[in-house]
C-alpha cells in the first residue's frame, strides 16, 4: 500500500497550541513521525536581558501558564544563590504550598484534556470541576488563578494569613472529596482501559537513552524526583511518596500523575498546619545584584525544570531554560510507531506536552529572513 | 450573524498558554457556558465567533491568519487576552487579527470571557 502523509497541525483540535506532527501511515499504522517546534517562540530569552530583576521575574512567569511557579521559583533560586540571599522558613513553606497547588491543577487540567481525547468528556467535565477548588485557593493565595505573582527574589509578595488558611483547608477538603469521585470514574472505565493500556509504550532502557523526565520517567519505572533527590523549598520538612509505575503506556503515566496529586495534597496539609509562626519579612524591591553565575533545577508538573542565569548588576546578561517538555518530546517517533491514527492524540495528551515551555529556539536565515527548520 | 447558541472556535497565534486554559475553563461546570448554547467546536468551518488568543508570533501568525480566513462571514471576533490586543509582555511584532470586542486581562478571567462572547454576538448581530 503506498504510504500517505497526514498532518497532524499546526492547527488540530486535539492540540491547544499550535505545534506541527508529520505522520507517515501505511494503511491505518504509523510508519513515521516527525515535528516542527517553535510556533510558541516568543524570543524570552533574549528580551528578558533588557529587564530589571523584577520585571524579568515577570515575564519568566509567562513562559508557560501552567506552570509560572515552576519558572519563576527556579529563576528566583539562581538569584538567591547569586546574592547568597536566605529566605525565610515561612516564605519557603508558602512556596512549596503555591507549587503543589499548581501541580494539582496542572495535573487535573491534563487529566481532564485525556480524557476528551480519548472520547470521555464525563472525566473532563470532572477534573475541570474538581480544579475549580484548586485555582479557586490558588486565588487566595497569590491574587490571581493563572499567571500567580507570589514569588519574589528573596521570598514571597504576600503572606499567607488565617483567612486564607482557613479557606484552603475548607477547599483542600472538598478537592480531596471530588478528586476521590475522579480517581474511582478513571481506574473503573472500560473505554479509558482499553484506550490507554498499551499505548504509547516506553521501555525502561528507552526512557533512560532519551532522557525523559517527571511523570514520564516515573511511568516507566525511574525513581527519580528533583524534591527527593535535590531538595529544596521546604521539601525537606515534609514527608512525600514518590509513585513509581512500570507499565511504561499512557496507562501507567496516568496512574502515576493520579497518585502525585494525592500526594500533592498530603504535601499542603502538612504545611498549612506546620507553617512557622510570625511574619514574612516586608516586601523588599530587588534592584542590585552581584555579578556572578548560578543554576537552578525544580520539579515543575512536568518534570525537571532547568534555569541558567548570569548576572550583571541591574540586569541579567545570559538565561537559559530547559522546560521538561523538551526532553519529554524526542521518545514521541518511538512510542507511536505501529499504533493507529487515531491514538496519536492519546499519545501525544499522555506525555502532558507544553509547548509553551518548550520553544525556545527558531532559526532564522538573514539572507532570506525566512525561518529554517533543523533536522533532529 | 446568528443570535442565540453561538459555536465558538479557539485559536492561538502562538501564547503562553494561560489565555486558552482560561477560555477552555468556560466549559467547565462551574461556569459552563454550554448552558447559554455556546459550544467549542474543533473545525473552524463550523464556527460563529472565532476566540483569538496569542501575540502572533514569526511563525504562526500566517498560519492562524489562514485559519482564520476558513471561518465563515458573517463572524464575530474576540480579541482575548493583554498579547491579542497590543503584543503583551513579549512585545511581539507578528501581524495579529483584529476583533470586533476586546477582553482586556493577562489572562482575564472566564467571567469576563464570557461576557466578552455575548458583547461580540450582540454587536455583530445588529451590524449584519
Amino acid at each position: 500500500m503506498p504510504k500517505i502523509d497526514v498532518p497532524f497541525g499546526p492547527y488540530h483540535p486535539a492540540l491547544g497550541e499550535p505545534e506541527y506532527f508529520h505522520v507517515v501511515v501505511d494503511g491505518e499504522e504509523i510508519v513515521d513521525v516527525d515535528f516542527e517546534l517553535g510556533y510558541n517562540y516568543r524570543e524570552i530569552e533574549e528580551k528578558v536581558l533588557g529587564f530589571t530583576w523584577s520585571k524579568a521575574l515577570v515575564l519568566l512567569g509567562r513562559i508557560c501558564g501552567i506552570c509560572s511557579s515552576a519558572h519563576t521559583q527556579a529563576f528566583a533560586f539562581t538569584l538567591e544563590k547569586i546574592n547568597k540571599l536566605n529566605v525565610s522558613a515561612r516564605a519557603k513553606f508558602i512556596r512549596t504550598v503555591g507549587a503543589e497547588l499548581e501541580r494539582i491543577h496542572s495535573h487535573l487540567l491534563w487529566l481532564g484534556l485525556l480524557g476528551e481525547s480519548a472520547g470521555f468528556d464525563t472525566l473532563f467535565m470532572m477534573a475541570w470541576g474538581a480544579r475549580e477548588h484548586a485555582l479557586n485557593m490558588l486565588e487566595a493565595l497569590a491574587g490571581k488563578r493563572i499567571q500567580y505573582e507570589y514569588m519574589s527574589i528573596g521570598g514571597v509578595t504576600r503572606d499567607l494569613p488565617p483567612e486564607t488558611v482557613n479557606l484552603i483547608k475548607r477547599e483542600l477538603g472538598e478537592l480531596r472529596k471530588k478528586y476521590k469521585d475522579v480517581q474511582s470514574v478513571f481506574l473503573s472505565n472500560e473505554l479509558l482501559d482499553t484506550r490507554l493500556k498499551g499505548i504509547g509504550k516506553l521501555t525502561k532502557s528507552s526512557a533512560e537513552e532519551f532522557g525523559v523526565v517527571g511523570p514520564m520517567a516515573r511511568g516507566s519505572g525511574i525513581r527519580t524526583d528533583v524534591r527527593k533527590d535535590f531538595p529544596y523549598s521546604a521539601y525537606e520538612e515534609v514527608s512525600f511518596d514518590v509513585p513509581i509505575e512500570h507499565g511504561g503506556d499512557a496507562y501507567a503515566r496516568a496512574l502515576v500523575r493520579l497518585e502525585e496529586v494525592s500526594q500533592s495534597i498530603h504535601i499542603i496539609y502538612q504545611c498549612i498546619y506546620g507553617l512557622p509562626k510570625g511574619k514574612i519579612p516586608k516586601y523588599k524591591l530587588f534592584t542590585n545584584s552581584k555579578i556572578g553565575r548560578s543554576s537552578q533545577i525544580v520539579e515543575a508538573p512536568r518534570g525537571e525544570n532547568f534555569h541558567f542565569v548570569i548576572a550583571n548588576k541591574v540586569a541579567p546578561k545570559f538565561v537559559r531554560i530547559r522546560a521538561p517538555t523538551f526532553a519529554n518530546l524526542a521518545p514521541i517517533p518511538d512510542m507511536m510507531k505501529g499504533h493507529t491514527l487515531a491514538d496519536v492524540p492519546v499519545i501525544i495528551n499522555s506525555i502532558d506536552p507544553c509547548f509553551a515551555c518548550t520553544d525556545r529556539v527558531t532559526v532564522i536565515n538573514l539572507q532570506n529572513k525566512k525561518v529554517e527548520d533543523v533536522e533532529l | 450573524m446568528i443570535k442565540k447558541s453561538p459555536w465558538v472556535y479557539m485559536l492561538s497565534q502562538g501564547t503562553c498558554n494561560g489565555c486558552e486554559i482560561e477560555t477552555i475553563a468556560c466549559f467547565d461546570p462551574q461556569f459552563d457556558v454550554e448552558r447559554m448554547g455556546i459550544k467549542l467546536v474543533p473545525s473552524p468551518r463550523h464556527a460563529d465567533v472565532v476566540l483569538v488568543t496569542g501575540c502572533g508570533t514569526k511563525k504562526a501568525s500566517a498560519m492562524a491568519k489562514r485559519v482564520f480566513e476558513l471561518v465563515p462571514n458573517p463572524k464575530a471576533t474576540i480579541q482575548i487576552g493583554a498579547c491579542a490586543l497590543t503584543g503583551g509582555i513579549f512585545k511581539c511584532k507578528g501581524p495579529r487579527i483584529k476583533g470586533d470586542v476586546k477582553v482586556q486581562g493577562c489572562p482575564p478571567r472566564p467571567s469576563e470571557i464570557i461576557k466578552g462572547i455575548k458583547k461580540g454576538v450582540k454587536k455583530c448581530s445588529s451590524k449584519h
